[in-house]
């Protein structure tokens, strides 16, 4: 086989092993997390203000399955997670798997809308100041940066808010529609909590650029291509811009896994149904099913927008692609 | 055809203006190879960035002209000056590995350089990229289209940029220390074809360098630069066998060169008045305190190495099995105290792996270390320890090998206080002492390390080298980052501190001429194996080996010229 083929095949396979293993690992932490945690999930469930008599309480033990040894309840959790199955819901017995199912793709909808706002602001942001390295137009777009970074999501969605649906009443300050119902009403919905959660993320990303691109502004190969004659638009698209890519693309990834876990407040804000407002009432109600059922969500998501990451990393730069080699 | 008239540029401080070249003139003739000589921070690579319009934006031309067939290229609209650039005039650089770009393949790169300014096919454009490696002599041309810039070795990947400078066939090729990042046989190599170039496609070649052997390999005239200025024009022949100005007879004297006597290197010296001059300083004398000269003679070597060896496993491919690179080969030598063992080699050639190996750094998996007649190659780290005073070694880079944060006496003292030698107050006159030893005044101790230049800078390391008193210093490559009359002060430094503190040096170096200068043996090293091993006038009189033999050649010499003028 083609040594450079067979190369990638073997990385792609270590990859995907690697990240089953951090699966693994993560499930199981959260499965003793909630086995250490404090309360009763059985007097809960049957309300302990009344006062549930012995039997009942067994009773509900043994259905819920929880009269068994730990290591049979773990092993029988991680089968049935393995299928997908994460028990029901204590509150009113749906399957858990129906509520992650139905949340997971609003989520991953905001957060990847919201990744493509702050790449599409950050990224050309960050190439205009190192461009114009030290100049007033650095000055200016270096410090609306840590502006941005620093004025915390809750704040600038309430301005937004304020002013994009209050004041100007373009916009429905929160809700969700489904798309099916209404594709229009479904998008508009959608962009005010993606640019809030957008906007404080391009600000990082935009940092990113700026040093990541002045790093390579400065190689030895940048003025090699000057003197060859290349245009200087060229060199920065097809060069530079590309040499710069890794970092910057390793942050955007490691914020998109953030946003997996990380939109509680503005899904909360903006009243968007998604899996963090789903752990959220369940961390509430002590739903240990539905808990353990979003978080293990979450978890595949992040280490698999991490793989996707990794691999696109070989894509962009030969040195990673050979180098296990 | 490119004349440079009364070119000044200067550096934008904080301070205002600060010039870096003042009033340059000069001018190529077509075919000419005209050679631009000076140390580092003379102003010689800021001229050639200047010339072509890369000034950094820190530097700008305050007066001159450059003309290009009669058209003052400083007066050009950047496109118009693009349309030069690679057309005209091209330039080679001199870290080739770092002059390409790292994540697209050779082949595109040249072919991207040819279709900037010409109007062809891209196939059309590959074929023409891939004559162009033929014509670069490149082993295997097809292979080395799609390969990256990391799978060539230097010497290939700077075949590559003058395969890429020749492409539109330029009227000037301007290269920027082209074979100083390489070895000995691949600089003769470029070399060679950077001449063969020059009479094929008639470009002129202005070929900067600080290198006066190369300049004499390869140059028709020589321009001799020194802190800005133009200190002497003349032809090759001219300069070597009489030079004008003080500063070129000093520069040509200070450099060590192959067959030259042993004996103290001419340093370059400025007196009040800014004139230069070439000293040769006397040898120190050996202090009465350091008692009689211990005798050496028919005692055990102070260092002594028996088939040692150290390998490193490798992949070939990602599904192969490891396979055994043998970076150290049964390698056996002996020092005797008090001299001096040369070890040359090319890169990758084992010989940093081996003088890890010899103060510990590293395991060796096999062999034997004897210092001073005990085996120190499996001792344990804390057995270690008190060897650990005894070997010290001096590194090739003196920006990368001091702590910046630290101060000169904190880096000189560090030793002393590792091993928990002396009080404060000891420390500090044990520090004294070592900066009067390598002869940088007491004022040095409470400074940093930027405060000082390259050959200063090394000296604090050779300070530190000596905190502990050691009998063996090793030094790896200690001088090649240096400057030619630096590199004499700091090797004239190393043998008088031999005579003063009795020490027995392994000096590791690519450059044969500085190890014939300083060394009492000589050890070959290629892959891993010792070639030959001899005493050093031996080896450099009648090499056996045919590596050897090679390696001399491969040098550049201006001995012949230098004999006549009687300098040495």
């Amino acid at each position: 086989m083609n040594p450079s083929i067979a190369g990638a095949l073997l990385l792609v396979c270590r990859k995907l092993l690697t990240a089953f293993v951090q699966l693994l690992v993560v499930a199981t932490l959260i499965f003793s997390v909630m086995y250490i945690m404090p309360g009763d999930p059985v007097l809960l469930l049957l309300g302990a203000e009344s006062n549930p008599s012995p039997e009942a309480v067994a009773s509900m033990r043994s259905q819920l399955g929880l009269d068994q040894p730990v290591l049979t309840q773990y092993f029988t959790w991680l089968w049935n997670a393995l299928h997908l199955d994460f028990g029901n819901s204590l509150t009113n017995g749906y399957p858990v798997s129906s509520y992650v199912l139905a949340n997971l793709p609003r989520t991953l909808e905001l957060a990847f809308a919201a990744i493509i706002v702050a790449t599409l602001i950050g990224v050309p942001l960050g190439i205009a100041a190192a461009l114009k390295r030290g100049s007033m137009r650095d000055t200016v777009l270096t410090s609306i940066a840590t502006v941005g970074i620093s004025v915390p999501v809750y704040i600038l969605g309430t301005l937004m808010v304020l002013f994009f649906s209050i004041k100007l009443g373009w916009l429905p300050a929160s809700g969700y529609t489904d798309i099916s119902r209404n594709v229009v009403e479904h998008f508009r919905k959608l962009a005010l909590p993606a640019l809030a959660l957008g906007f404080g993320l391009a600000a990082s990303i935009a940092r990113m650029t700026r040093s990541s691109m002045l790093e390579i502004l400065g190689r030895d190969f940048v003025r090699a291509l000057r003197a060859k004659g290349m245009p200087e638009r060229r060199i920065i698209w097809q060069h530079v811009l590309r040499n710069a890519a890794i970092p910057i693309v390793t942050i955007i990834g490691l914020q998109l896994g953030n946003l997996m876990g990380g939109t509680v407040l503005v899904e909360a804000m903006f009243n968007w149904p998604g899996l963090s407002t789903l752990l959220v009432g369940a961390v509430s109600a002590r739903n240990y099913p539905l808990v353990q059922g979003a978080m293990l969500a979450i978890a595949a998501l992040f280490i698999v927008i991490n793989l996707a990451v990794e691999l696109f990393y070989s894509l962009l730069d030969p040195r990673i692609r050979r180098k296990r080699s | 055809m490119l004349e440079v008239r009364n070119l000044s540029i200067a550096f934008k401080t904080s301070a205002g203006l600060k010039p870096a070249v003042r009033g340059i003139d000069f001018t190529i003739n077509p075919g000419e190879i005209l050679g631009l000589v000076g140390e580092s921070g003379s102003g010689k690579t800021i001229t050639s960035l200047g010339v072509m319009g890369l000034l950094p934006p820190n530097a700008v031309v305050t007066a001159g002209e450059v003309l290009v067939d009669g058209v003052d290229m400083l007066k050009l609209s950047p496109a118009e000056l693009r349309k030069l650039r690679g057309r005209h005039v091209a330039m080679i650089f001199q870290d080739p590995m770092a002059s390409l770009d790292p994540i697209f393949t050779c082949g595109d790169q040249i072919v991207e350089a040819i279709l900037l300014h010409e109007n062809i096919s891209k196939t059309q454009a590959r074929r023409k990229a891939l004559e162009l490696l033929e014509k670069v002599h490149i082993p295997d041309p097809a292979r080395t289209m799609r390969s990256y810039p990391h799978e060539l070795s230097g010497g290939q990947c700077q075949r590559v940029m003058i395969a890429m400078a020749v492409s539109c066939k330029p009227r000037i090729i301007i290269a920027d220390e082209p074979t100083t990042a390489l070895d000995v046989t691949v600089q003769k190599q470029v070399l060679d074809l950077l001449r063969g170039l020059n009479q094929e496609v008639g470009a002129a070649i202005l070929l900067i360098t600080h290198d006066l052997g190369v300049i004499y390999e390869v140059a028709d005239r020589v321009v001799v630069m020194y802190a800005g200025e133009k200190m002497e024009e003349a032809t090759t022949q001219d300069l070597f066998t009489n030079p004008k100005s003080d500063y070129a007879k000093a520069l040509i004297d200070s450099m060590p060169a192959l067959g030259s006597k042993h004996g103290r290197l001419p340093v370059i010296e400025r007196d009040d008045a800014g004139n230069v001059r070439s000293v040769r300083p006397e040898p120190r004398i050996r202090p009465a305190q350091a008692g009689p000269v211990p005798d050496s003679a028919g005692r055990v070597p102070l260092l002594e190495l028996r088939e040692l060896c150290k390998s490193y496993w490798v992949k070939p491919s990602p599904l192969s099995t490891p396979v055994e690179m043998r970076a150290v080969d049964k390698v056996s030598f002996a020092i005797a105290p008090r001299t001096t063992l040369g070890l040359v080699g090319e890169s990758g050639c084992g010989k940093t792996t081996l003088s890890r190996a010899v103060i510990r750094l590293s395991n060796p998996d096999s062999g034997q270390i004897l210092f001073k007649g005990k085996d120190i190659a499996k001792l344990s780290e804390s057995e270690m320890l008190p060897f650990r005073r005894e070997i010290a070694m001096v590194f090739q880079n003196p920006y990368g090998s001091l702590n910046p944060r630290q101060t000169v006496s904190d880096l000189v003292a560090a030793p002393m206080i590792i091993v928990g030698e002396g009080d404060s107050g000891e420390r500090g006159r044990r520090v004294a002492h070592l900066l009067d030893a390598v002869g940088l005044p007491r004022s040095a101790a409470s400074k940093y390390p930027h405060e000082f230049s390259g050959g200063q800078r090394q000296r604090i390391a050779v300070a530190r080298a000596l905190a502990l008193k050691p009998s063996l210093v090793i030094c790896d490559e200690a001088v090649s980052a240096l400057d030619v009359s630096v590199q004499a002060q700091v090797l004239n430094l190393l043998k008088d501190l031999q005579v003063e503190f009795d020490l027995t040096y392994l000096f590791i170096s690519h450059d044969l001429s500085v190890v014939e200068h300083v060394s009492d043996t000589v050890a070959v090293m290629q892959k891993g194996r010792i070639v030959e091993y001899g005493p050093a006038d031996g080896i450099f009189a009648a090499p056996k080996d045919p590596y050897t033999r090679m390696l001399l050649d491969a040098v550049p010499t201006i001995g012949v010229e230098r004999a006549e003028r009687g300098a040495l």
